[in-house]
């Protein structure tokens, strides 16, 4: 079946090469039809929707969601892309009906289904998004020199992609978002059921809530995460660990103003493992009545308290080379 | 009672012994915490350091030479040229007013005329004394007076919070840290108590806090998160309503009195919790009051139906509030302490301010050692006994690590609750292992006693190394990281010998001798305090940045080519533009690296004609070298770094050794709208002066074209530095 749609459109698309581009009204038609707002370009068709003269606008998508390419970009782009061309179409569906505005048409190329096409543009990365005028060129290929690059800056897509598109075509845009109702439902839902739940059961809830031991525990754990640089990881993404082409993994990065993910686990065990042991001489060592036991007691917590603050003095000292001080050199 | 015998040692009595002791200790802290800040009075000498001081210190001098109300009305058109700025009433004028009482106390009072410098230079040390004491205070409400002393010498010698309060460092974080721990002293005493007294303390330092620095938004949540604490966990009392409510009423209305707060707290959402807070205190004060007259059962339907209306009523007035304007929408700098991608998105110049960078776990090793992992003992020990106070040290605690872990420069809050936990930690310790009552009267064996003893000495001798330990640890971080006034750089000779780099004052007092008194002088925002501070000329932008717009221009202005820039310098009467090279002795912080900062803020004005990826090569690198971009060797910045860069060299292809690039003898840059007037001894500091129009009505490319040929060869000699006649 799909076969068959694609192989009818090929034809198509090869006899009308001859003919040239298509009219705004078969365009219109064809964006109508299709499920998607997009349009697709493939090396079959791309001669047949660029080649001029066109009277309406022409944006297009040139990437690949293809897994072989590992290109986030790719990945974090062509939703909010979809989205514009979706708002576009809601707001026009039967074109615009203005004298001296053209209508936008939106495309998107995958590179598996166009490589000829890619290769006229020579490109060497995507994704690359471009923009084409209306033209009155009816040259093979003269839209390749009409091309306007979209510059791809961090922040929020569509907005940006928007913000573009005004400069060029100067229309006016809207962004519609889509309303995901399955996720407002989900989410009452959940929040009905708990709820309901924490109704029914209210005693144990009231139990947890109010447990000593548990915000104990919960307020530890946050301050021994937050003082071990876990907000840094997040807020710059560092790696768990930085591996080396050569199958090298690097475990911590030298500098003060830098760390890996694994970093903050180990930082902040140590500082846990510490905080125990001093926990232990306060609260259990003097507890032991036997005097032996408790001299032996006192004597294994002192000593594994020194290595393990030994132990992040060196650390430290590796992050930070001009730092002197360590109790027991562990390594150099 | 029986009486007790006083105990007496010597023949003086015991208590009078602890309380000299315990004097001694204190004179002996304050004298440590000073001193620890002297370091770069004594390697260098008396100087304001880095760039907010220097503004505080001009500020100050408007003060003590002008008078009060003079000040609260200042009006600077000396600054962001040609629109001035009403500093008056857009400062925190804590600082320069506590500067200015103290001088004018020792030249009136005691006949000892100081200089405002060495007042300024020396009031972070001298309030750091006043740190210790209130943390002392502080820490004895939380456990006694032991981890008290404790507490104190942890906060005086700490480098997180030396780092803010060396001698010099004449910012407002210097008094502040002393009044944000008196406030939360004042407010955990009346809060126990119930005073009015106490709680107008309260409040009396925090509008000493609130004129001082913009974080008392701190101290302004974090009390009502307490109390709000305290109130979900059902410890509602009539001491906590009285506290509260004293500190809220008076507290707020004397803030209003800030001409730079005015009627922020009614109006920010920064302030709103304090106000909830207030509003649900009146509500559990009545539902408490009712309790206590009708019986348990009504009192449950009672509950129920007012619980709905109010939050009905509190959500809606919200929303109402927010959407007719009332109240304003939250702040920039609010977002990006919670969503830290808001800020780099939205506002480029937060991003490209270094303080609001994360912190990395080294730097909270760095400054506090190992009070650092002592810290969740003590927030332990404070859950084992867990009265009203104790909640206090918890909320701020896990609430300060999050802040602190977002924004590097928090760390300066974080580090007293560290210093208290960690003292509270540690006298419990002591507590348990220096209670020798059993050797005097036990009936326990010879054996049980030498195995007992043996233990303790050694927890107690691991214990007393790791103390001395914190204090070389933070003496060395002290004269290592925090003690350089970064106006002048140490450096070192190739034979070891200690070299001190002073450009920057070399070119200021330039400036100050050699420039007409009403010159406009161009530089980017970082260096517009010292500008100010140091060569007393006026500048565009400084680091006040209130103005996005301005500083964009100024931005624009050194990354567009010579024929945009000088339409822009000439729009703005520049008479002189400075910029930082760091090229030929491998200084990092010049302007250059903070180029891209530049392009990205004046990207945001001028999307349309700046492109910052005009200023990456193809391959998205950013390179200074032959293979540098055309945008990037056009700019104004780039030729005014590399103008006869190549005369060091030869003639040879010249190296910058910041970015360790070549930069080919046929890309030097000419130079046809500014004539370089003056360049330091290492090239850091380089003076341009923007040329007049031609006489011939040519375009100055044009003109500098015609006079570089009819000269022939160019006469390449270095300014004069010589003084002004």
């Amino acid at each position: 079946m799909k076969f068959s749609i694609f192989s009818v459109l090929s034809i198509l698309a090869l006899f009308n090469v001859v003919i040239g581009a298509y009219t705004n009204q078969e365009l219109l038609d064809q964006v109508k039809k299709a499920s998607t707002k997009v349009l697709t370009l493939t090396d079959k068709n791309y001669e047949k929707y660029l080649n001029g003269p066109r009277d309406y606008h022409v944006v297009m998508l040139l990437s690949s969601q293809s897994p072989q390419f590992k290109c986030p970009l790719c990945n974090e782009f062509k939703p909010e892309y979809e989205l514009v061309a979706n708002s576009w179409n809601q707001d026009h569906p039967n074109g615009v009906n203005g004298d001296n505005e053209k209508d936008i048409f939106f495309f998107y190329s995958e590179f598996m289904n166009s490589k000829d096409f890619f290769q006229k543009l020579k490109l060497n990365n995507i994704p690359k998004c471009f923009y084409l005028p209306p033209s009155t060129i009816s040259a093979k290929d003269g839209w390749v020199t009409e091309t306007d690059e979209y510059q791809f800056f961090q922040g929020q897509h569509a907005t940006l992609i928007i913000d573009w598109l005004r400069s060029v075509t100067e229309h006016k845009f809207n962004l519609h978002v889509p309303i995901n109702y399955t996720r407002i439902a989900v989410n009452a839902g959940i929040t009905f059921g708990v709820l309901v739940l924490a109704f029914i059961f209210n005693k144990q809830v009231m139990k947890v809530l109010t447990s000593k031991t548990l915000w104990t525990g919960a307020a530890i754990f946050l301050i021994l995460l937050f003082n071990a640089g876990y907000m840094f990881n997040q807020i710059r993404q560092m790696p768990y660990v930085r591996e080396h082409p050569d199958g090298r993994v690097d475990y911590w990065v030298q500098g003060q103003q830098a760390q890996l993910g694994f970093e903050t686990q180990l930082v902040s065990f140590i500082y846990g493992i510490l905080s125990l042991l001093v926990l232990l001489l306060i609260k259990q060592v003097p507890k032991i009545q036997h005097p032996q036991v408790k001299l032996i007691a006192a004597t294994l917590v002192s000593v594994s308290l020194f290595l393990g603050y030994s132990l992040l003095l060196n650390f430290f000292g590796l992050k930070s080379p001009g730092y002197p001080f360590r109790f027991v050199k562990f390594v150099k | 009672m029986t009486s007790t015998t006083k105990l007496k040692v010597l023949g003086i009595n015991i208590e009078t012994i602890k309380l000299l002791l315990q004097v001694i200790i204190f004179i002996s802290i304050a004298g440590a915490s000073i001193s620890s800040r002297l370091f770069s009075v004594i390697r260098f000498e008396s100087i304001i350091h880095e760039f907010d001081p220097w503004f505080n210190f001009r500020a100050t001098k408007y003060l003590v030479n002008h008078s009060f109300y003079d000040f609260l009305n200042w009006f600077d058109d000396r600054t962001w040229y040609p629109l001035g700025r009403v500093t008056g009433g857009t400062l925190y004028p804590g600082l320069m007013v506590t500067s200015g009482v103290i001088w004018h106390t020792l030249r009136d009072w005691f006949g000892l005329p100081i200089d405002i410098r060495n007042i300024c230079v020396l009031l972070a040390p001298a309030f750091s004394g006043l740190t210790a004491i209130f943390t002392y205070f502080l820490t004895t409400e939380m456990k006694d007076s032991n981890a008290g002393l404790l507490a104190a010498i942890f906060m005086g010698i700490a480098p997180g919070y030396i780092s803010r309060s060396v001698a010099g460092s004449y910012d407002n974080e210097a008094i502040a840290i002393t009044l944000l721990m008196a406030t939360f002293y004042f407010w955990i005493k009346s809060m126990k108590i119930g005073s009015v007294f106490y709680g107008t303390l309260t409040a009396l330092f925090y509008f000493y806090m609130v004129s001082a620095w913009g974080g008392y938004v701190f101290i302004t949540n974090l009390i009502p998160l307490h109390v709000f604490v305290l109130l979900l966990m059902g410890r509602y009392n009539h001491k906590l309503y009285t506290a509260y409510n004293t500190w809220y009423a008076i507290g707020t209305l004397a803030s209003m009195q800030i001409p730079f707060v005015g009627f922020l707290p009614i109006r920010s959402n920064d302030h709103m919790a304090a106000l909830g807070v207030f509003g649900l205190i009146q509500l559990v004060a009545f539902g408490d009051y009712i309790k206590s007259r009708i019986p348990e059962k009504q009192f449950k339907t009672f509950l129920t139906v007012s619980m709905i209306l109010i939050a009905g009523l509190g959500i809606g007035g919200l929303i109402g509030l927010t959407a007719l304007g009332w109240i304003a929408p939250w702040t920039g700098r609010f977002y990006s302490l919670w969503d830290t991608s808001y800020a780099k998105i939205h506002i480029p110049i937060i991003a490209s301010v270094s303080e609001h960078q994360p912190t990395a776990w080294p730097a909270f090793f760095f400054d506090t050692s190992m009070l650092i992992w002592l810290f969740p003992v003590g927030v332990y020990l404070c859950f084992q006994d867990l009265k009203d106070e104790h909640l206090f040290v918890i909320i701020y605690g896990v609430l300060c690590s999050y802040f602190a872990g977002v924004m590097v420069r928090l760390m300066l809050t974080l580090t007293p609750i560290i210093c208290v936990s960690a003292a509270i930690a540690i006298s419990k310790l002591f507590d348990v292992y220096l209670d020798l009552s059993e050797f005097w009267h036990s009936s326990s064996s010879t054996r049980t006693k030498l195995f007992t003893g043996l233990s303790k000495l050694l927890v107690l001798s691991s214990f007393t190394y790791y103390l001395f330990f914190f204090v070389y640890h933070c003496t060395w971080v002290t004269s290592n990281a925090y003690s350089s006034p970064s106006v002048v750089l140490a450096s070192k000779n190739p034979d070891g010998s200690p070299a001190i780099i002073d450009d920057y004052r070399e070119a200021y007092y330039w400036l100050r001798m050699n420039t007409a008194e009403d010159a406009k002088v161009m530089s980017w925002w970082d260096y517009g305090y010292q500008i100010g501070g140091m060569a007393d000329r006026t500048t565009l932008v400084d680091n006040n940045t209130w103005n996005n717009t301005h500083i964009a221009t100024v931005g624009k202005a050194m990354c567009s080519s010579e024929e945009v820039a000088y339409d822009i310098l000439k729009q703005h009467d520049v008479d002189y533009v400075l910029i930082i090279f760091g090229g030929v002795i491998g200084f990092s912080g010049d302007d250059i690296n903070k180029f891209l900062w530049m392009i990205r803020i004046s990207e945001g004005i001028w999307p349309d004609e700046i492109h910052e990826r005009d200023y990456f090569t193809e391959r998205g690198e950013y390179r200074v070298d032959g293979q540098a971009p055309k945008a990037m060797q056009e700019s104004l910045m780039y030729k005014m770094s590399y103008y006869r860069f190549h005369e060091l060299f030869m003639g040879r292809d010249a190296v910058d050794r910041v970015r360790n690039q070549q930069i080919p003898i046929q890309n030097a840059p000419e130079l046809s709208v500014l004539d370089e007037v003056f360049t330091s001894t290492n090239w850091i500091v380089r003076i341009y002066k923007v040329k007049d129009a031609d006489n011939l009505g040519r375009d100055l490319k044009k003109a500098s074209a015609f006079g570089k040929n009819s000269k022939k060869t160019r006469i390449a000699k270095k300014p004069k530095i010589d003084l002004r006649e």
